[in-house]
C-alpha cells in the first residue's frame, strides 16, 4: 500500500511457530516485522485473529480493527485518513501544505511514469491516478 | 468492601492499558530497526497499523 502517507507506521506480527514462513512478508520491504513467542501473548491481549489489522492513534489509544482476508483497500485508506490530522491536503503531492503547479508537475509526472497508487493524487476517489485527477487539481487551483 | 473497589478499578486501568501493546522483537533483516525489540508506544505521535498474520 504506497498512498504518500508518511506520518503512518506498520508492523507485521506474526507467531513464533512459522517463523519460517515470516520471511515471505520480509521479502522486498522493510516494514518491522515482529515475532510473538509461545504462549502468544500479544496475540492474546489484543483478540486479534489471522488477518486482523488495527488502528492506534497518535496517542496509543485504539481506534478500530477489522479482518482485512477481503481486501477493501478503501476501508483501510479511509480509516487511517481519518486519525490523522485534518491539515491532510488532498492533491499535495509535494506535502508542502499549498496546492499549486508544483503539485500538478509531480502528478503529471506520476500519471505519465505509472508510478505506484498515491491515495493524495487521487483527487477523485476512483482508485486510480490518471488525466482526471489531472484535470481537477487544476481545476480546484484555478479557482 | 472499600478496599476490594480499588482492587478491582485498579485491575480493570492496568488490563485497559496494557492491552494494546507488546514489546516484540522485529526479524526483518532489511528493516532499520532490525533486531530490535519494539513497542507501539515508541511510535506515539504516529498512527500505527498492527497487522497480525502467520502462514497458515
Amino acid at each position: 500500500m504506497n498512498a504518500g502517507i508518511d506520518n503512518v507506521k506498520i508492523f507485521a506480527i506474526g507467531k513464533s511457530q512459522y517463523n519460517s514462513s515470516n520471511t515471505n512478508w520480509t521479502n522486498g520491504n522493510s516494514i518491522p516485522v515482529l515475532v510473538d513467542p509461545l504462549p502468544y501473548n500479544s496475540w492474546s491481549s489484543w483478540g486479534a485473529g489471522q488477518r486482523d489489522l488495527f488502528f492506534l492513534n497518535a496517542n496509543g489509544d485504539y481506534h478500530t480493527d477489522f479482518n482485512i482476508t477481503s481486501w477493501n483497500y478503501n476501508q483501510i485508506y479511509n480509516t487511517i485518513m481519518d486519525l490523522l490530522p485534518e491539515d491532510t491536503l488532498l492533491g499535495d503531492t509535494n506535502g508542502d501544505g499549498i496546492l499549486n503547479v508544483l503539485d500538478v508537475v509531480i502528478l503529471v509526472n506520476n500519471v505519465l511514469s505509472n508510478s505506484d497508487y498515491d491515495a493524495n493524487s487521487d483527487m477523485n476517489g476512483d482508485g486510480i491516478v490518471n488525466v482526471l485527477d489531472i484535470v481537477l487539481l487544476i481545476g480546484i487551483i484555478l479557482s | 468492601m472499600y478496599k476490594n473497589y480499588i482492587l478491582i478499578s485498579l485491575l480493570s486501568v492496568s488490563f485497559v492499558l496494557g492491552q494494546y501493546n507488546y514489546n516484540l522483537e522485529n526479524i526483518n533483516s532489511t528493516s532499520d530497526t532490525y533486531g530490535t525489540n519494539l513497542s507501539p508506544e515508541s511510535y506515539t505521535g504516529q498512527v500505527t497499523l498492527h497487522y497480525f498474520g502467520h502462514q497458515n
